[in-house]
């Protein structure tokens, strides 16, 4: 079959361009699962308080050795706590990968660009690779292309919202002006979603709700994988012009005893 | 009196006896004590004293 490019980010090269989150899984054995139906590349998890008494399943326990852990700063309301998440987190697994994901708004999740700006200084200076969850604003990412960030994350919608991509006049300058990799984030809920994306030149998406809580995950990965496969593909053929007036696609010429 | 993952708790020899006692897996674990990261070949040393905090965490689920 033929493929796609690969996706080079961080001083890796990838073949899957689906990253997942693991969040509102129904159990953390599903991971390996949709790792072996699709082929992911990159997981990731977050950092909490861990009680004792709790016969939970630990996460690290199902994520197999040859996936990338990208450790999201979720819960943390500012940069240093940020970094501080990082570094509590690259103790327990050998990551460097960062997802920045600040916020103080709780009803539409919306990042802190300011708090994600200074996270992201920090985080670089450490040596970390870091991928900031921003609002899609063209200057912030350039801002955060500058400070030196391994790819930046854009919203599609907000998140868990399942409304797919509604950011798309300005998520197309990134897209379009940014030279390293542009992951859309959040919103995603479908595979036609994800598909939209990858079109319209993402270089990777990150799912999370819409495999996690879908009636059998592992399914929804495969189709959502295909999705990004197709629609990536499709996006490194070329995509045609819309036009509005019909252009027949038989010859219109030649046809039987008629000289018109 | 020391605070152990936000609950007042009766004082412990070590952070080891601690954490060995509340029943963690000692991997995947990190620990804080006095919100800085301890590494897990110093626990055994480390005596706690009172209004310690502590907090075990790990990794979870997350997006």
């Amino acid at each position: 079959m033929k493929e796609s490019s690969v996706l080079k980010i961080a001083g890796k090269n990838l073949k899957s361009r689906l990253f997942i989150g693991t969040g509102k899984l129904p159990t953390y054995k599903l991971i390996p699962e949709i790792i072996k139906n699709t082929g992911v590349e990159v997981l990731t998890v977050a950092v909490r308080r861990i009680n004792p008494d709790a016969k939970v399943e630990n996460i690290v326990d199902y994520i197999p050795k040859n996936v990338i852990v990208m450790i999201n700063t979720s819960g943390a309301r500012n940069s240093q706590e940020a970094v501080k998440i990082a570094e509590i987190g690259s103790e327990i697994i050998k990551t460097k990968w960062i997802k920045i994901e600040i916020e103080s708004d709780t009803k539409y999740l919306l990042p802190d660009n300011e708090e994600t700006i200074k996270a992201a200084k920090m985080l670089v200076k450490k040596g970390y690779y870091v991928f900031p969850y921003i609002t899609p604003d063209l200057i912030l990412a350039r801002k955060l292309e500058d400070i030196g960030v391994s790819a930046v994350m854009p919203l599609g919608s907000f998140i868990g919202t399942n409304k797919g991509i509604t950011c798309e006049t300005l998520l197309k300058p990134i897209i379009e002006e940014i030279k390293i990799p542009v992951i859309i984030d959040a919103g995603i809920g479908r595979p036609s979603h994800a598909a939209k994306a990858m079109e319209m030149g993402a270089e990777a998406i990150l799912v999370n709700t819409a495999i996690a809580i879908a009636k059998d995950p592992v399914k929804m990965a495969v189709s959502i994988d295909l999705a990004v496969k197709s629609g990536r593909l499709a996006y490194e053929i070329g995509l045609l012009e819309e036009k509005e007036y019909a252009s027949s696609s038989s010859p219109l010429t030649d046809f039987l005893n008629r000289n018109d | 009196m020391i605070t152990f993952n936000g609950k007042k708790v009766e004082k412990y020899s070590t952070l080891e006896n601690l954490i060995k006692e509340n029943g963690y897996s000692l991997n995947n674990v990190v620990v804080l004590l006095n919100e800085k990261i301890v590494k897990k070949s110093e626990w055994k040393k480390i005596k706690l004293k009172k209004g310690d905090v502590i907090e075990v965490v790990g990794f979870v689920g997350g997006g």
